[in-house]
């Protein structure tokens, strides 16, 4: 679980079965302090790498600004007026980064996949007026768990929308390589 | 498949880390599954160089990825556990090997020379 999934999908068995083996060689102990070490210099070695993949960068890409657009739209809400200004920022972020955002997408599978995320975040844009609907009754002067619980939940929700949302437009129209 | 025509200049993908040259040599001797690799690696070190699983198969994935090693449906007996999976090397992981063979040689020449002049 600690390695990233495109490795563990190729290697988990291979892994599982050089475990096997070492342990049957080494015995158990030996075996396993030789695989911690391996682990513990080879696990954050093969996330950076991950991380440092474009495709992975554009996602980092995409939640932050949409992170930054719903920090933004919730600052004034709790007294912080000039949080409204993380909205621009992540509209020019979004703006500038579109290159990059797009090279990073399958061309000939934008359309539809623009059209998906989209979608979702109309779904989800909708469903924040119900969310709130359903939390009125919860919300008062005084915000007990239930209200917190709510008010969290509305957030993430509102942070998922513009997510998708900033995803979406960001991906290109039409593929750039026709099939 | 690499088509021929586009295989990259074994030289122009030197030097090769540490980890992929042991490898790469522990291939010479024939088809090998992953944790033979290992045992062949410690072996030609002297004990030096222990690769750990994860190293090890995440090195396999570089050399794969970059066509110098790929995988083998040749098994060495018919009872054999079929799940182990064997490797070789391509064409370019020879020519590779080879490559960066001569250019060590080179290098412990020239050491030799220099730190005992006329044993080179």
């Amino acid at each position: 679980m600690l390695y990233p999934r495109d490795f563990r999908d190729r290697y988990s068995d291979d892994l599982v079965q050089t475990l096997t083996d070492l342990c049957a060689e080494l015995g158990p102990r030996r075996a396993w302090r030789r695989v911690t070490l391996d682990l513990v210099v080879t696990v954050p070695h093969y996330r950076m790498e991950t991380i440092m993949k474009e495709q992975h960068r554009a996602t980092v890409l995409t939640v932050a600004t949409a992170v930054m657009a719903s920090a933004g739209i919730i600052s004034p809400l709790i007294g912080l007026p000039l949080g409204v200004l993380l909205v621009p920022l992540a509209a020019v972020v979004a703006i500038t980064q579109r290159g990059r955002l797009a090279r990073s997408m399958d061309a000939v599978d934008a359309s539809r996949l623009r059209r998906k995320r989209l979608r979702i975040a109309a779904i989800l844009a909708g469903s924040l007026p119900v969310i709130f609907l359903v939390s009125l009754p919860i919300l008062g002067d005084e915000w007990g768990t239930d209200a917190i619980v709510a008010f969290g939940l509305w957030t993430a929700v509102l942070i998922a929308a513009v997510s998708y949302f900033v995803s979406g437009i960001t991906t290109p129209k039409s593929p750039v390589i026709s099939q | 498949m690499i088509d021929a025509e586009a295989s990259p200049d074994p030289r122009s993908l030197l030097p090769l880390p540490q980890a992929q040259f042991h490898i790469l040599v522990a291939l010479t001797a024939g088809d090998r599954h992953g944790y033979a690799i290992m045992g062949a690696v410690e072996e030609s070190s002297g004990g030096v160089v222990r690769m750990g699983p994860a190293t090890l198969y995440g090195t396999l994935k570089k050399l794969v990825d970059r066509h110098l090693v790929e995988e083998s449906d040749r098994r060495p007996s018919s009872d054999d556990d079929e799940r182990r999976r064997y490797y070789r090397l391509t064409g370019l992981g020879q020519a590779v090997c080879q490559a960066e063979s001569d250019r060590l040689s080179t290098l412990v020449s020239i050491a030799r020379s220099n730190l005992r002049p006329g044993l080179a």
